[in-house]
């Protein structure tokens, strides 16, 4: 290499070093906040939802979660936020940054979720289905709804129901669901809910809802924590 | 053939000497670093904790990035833009001692003498842009290779087009100190007008937009071809557009041929 080069190579590098060096510094406060706390809480809706489960028997979301957990070395709590299942609009689920983290437990990847939250897909797949005998419902008929999985996108769903002629009835958990359609009834819910296997089921059209990938939903501006959860995943993945 | 290989050469020669003055000039390259570093790491992180949710289903501006990212490919161009447009200090310099009056009277066509001074003043500013890619994990925006290569080609582009328009300034002011106010006039505006540091959300309505803005601020920035830049690049690194992503592409390559075109009607005037 010719001598008159070298002297320019080496201040780009040594530039360039520099940047790489400064763009190690912290963006924001969210992680240390999170280990001075010593403790990374997670919001789910239902805390006996199979992607949930116990402590000592848990499901995918809270495994993948207590070893997120335990990379970043803090106590994992779960705060279960019934509001999250019961009404298809997401401001009324008033979670706030004081209560969560994280939110989990069904959260589902769509236009609606991504546009608040940080979302890191977990693996899991979630849809909508409909429970009941025979083809498509008439229009006019009460349709049950357990909206148990957060995220779905509900004022889609809403607006199917309206176009359908469907009346929606808010359910209350998933016996109720298998009350009514073993009386003759019709109700929708989604893939996640735990129903007897006997119960007919049948795809919904795209119309009512995209099948979604599941994920953790960071608040968005979290730059640090979201990247040391996303790194935590991918080591456990690995 | 014969004819061709001797321009190619002074096309490369006349490169060579801007890249080579580029290099040189440290204050160029702290001017490459501080850019960034002042808008991404101070603007940047100061801004950050307005613009993200404290509450689910509540946020003013609703984007599915955070600031920072937002901010990230706008910090880029105006890199860019000032790599670019205060490049064309060194038309002047050639202009005040004769070195551009030796070089138009040789044989080289006065075509491809602009052309190895934009290439090269491109290629610097290209390097500049591609310092802030160096900053991508700080915004939390990950890269992959063909990420990479598209906005390197974006932003020699994007250069290209601005270096020429710098040259078409240059041929207007007559002085250096001149030339340094003019530029910071004419780069700062367009910048701030370009939906670079503010999103214009594209969920909104143009009702519900002129709600949050005034009806004249957003019709500056839709009338700013910088805003179309910045976004093209924003669809590149963090696959976020405000606007069809063909405007930008379509607006870099009109203003590599018309400013080029513009600019070679005044050099050496």
């Amino acid at each position: 290499m010719k001598q008159r080069w070298k002297q320019p190579l080496r201040d780009i590098a040594v530039i360039s070093l520099g940047l790489f060096a400064v763009s190690f510094l912290p963006p924001d406060t969210s992680l240390s906040d999170v280990k001075s706390r010593g403790v990374i809480r997670l919001c789910v809706p239902d805390r006996q939802s199979p992607l949930i489960g116990a402590d000592s028997d848990p499901g995918p979301e809270l495994r993948q979660m207590q070893a997120v957990a335990a990379v970043l070395r803090v106590r994992l709590q779960v705060n279960e936020v019934p509001d999250m299942g019961r009404s298809f609009n997401p401001r009324n689920w008033q979670l706030t940054r004081g209560q969560c983290d994280l939110v989990g437990g069904g959260l589902a990847v769509t236009g609606a979720t991504r546009d608040f939250l940080t979302l890191l897909p977990n693996g899991g797949r979630i849809e909508l289905l409909r429970f009941g005998e025979g083809d498509t419902p008439v229009r006019g008929i009460e349709v049950g709804v357990l909206t148990g999985a957060a995220g779905l996108d509900r004022v889609r769903l809403s607006g199917f129901m309206r176009a359908e002629g469907w009346r929606p009835r808010l359910l209350e958990n998933p016996a109720q669901l298998a009350q009514i359609v073993r009386s003759g009834g019709q109700a929708i819910a989604s893939s996640l809910t735990e129903l007897p296997e006997d119960l007919p089921r049948h795809a919904l059209p795209p119309e009512a809802g995209d099948a979604s990938d599941l994920a953790f939903g960071l608040w968005r501006g979290d730059v640090t924590l979201t990247r040391a959860v996303r790194n935590a995943l991918e080591k456990i993945v690995s | 053939m014969s004819s061709v290989l001797p321009i190619l050469r002074g096309i490369y020669g006349v490169w060579l000497r801007e890249i080579t003055r580029a290099t040189r000039d440290k204050g160029q390259l702290l001017g490459g670093v501080s850019r960034p570093l002042i808008w991404l790491l101070i603007l940047g992180v100061g801004l950050n904790p307005y613009f993200r949710g404290e509450v689910f289903g509540e946020v003013r501006i609703v984007l599915p990035f955070n600031y920072l990212q937002f901010l990230f490919p706008a910090v880029i161009v105006l890199n860019i833009m000032y790599t670019s447009i205060q490049f064309a200090v060194s038309v002047i310099w050639d202009r005040e001692f004769g070195f551009l009056r030796e070089v138009l009277v040789s044989p080289m066509p006065r075509w491809a003498v602009l052309l190895g001074k934009v290439l090269g003043g491109a290629t610097a500013a290209t390097g500049h842009g591609a310092l802030v890619l160096i900053l991508a994990r700080f915004a939390d925006v990950s890269l992959m290779p063909m990420q990479v290569v598209q906005a390197l080609v974006y932003m020699f582009a994007l250069s290209f087009a601005l270096t020429s328009f710098g040259v078409v300034l240059a041929s207007k002011v007559r002085s250096f100190e001149g030339f340094g106010v003019f530029s910071n006039t004419v780069i700062l505006p367009l910048y701030f007008a370009s939906s670079s540091v503010f999103p214009l959300d594209p969920s909104l309505t143009r009702t519900q937009l002129v709600a949050i803005y005034p009806e004249w601020l957003i019709w500056l920035i839709r009338a700013n071809p910088i805003t179309y830049a910045v976004d093209g690049l924003r669809g590149i690194l963090i696959g976020f557009n405000q606007f069809p992503p063909h405007l930008g592409y379509g607006l870099i390559a009109i203003g590599c041929v018309g400013f080029f075109l513009w600019a070679l009607k005044d050099f050496g005037k």
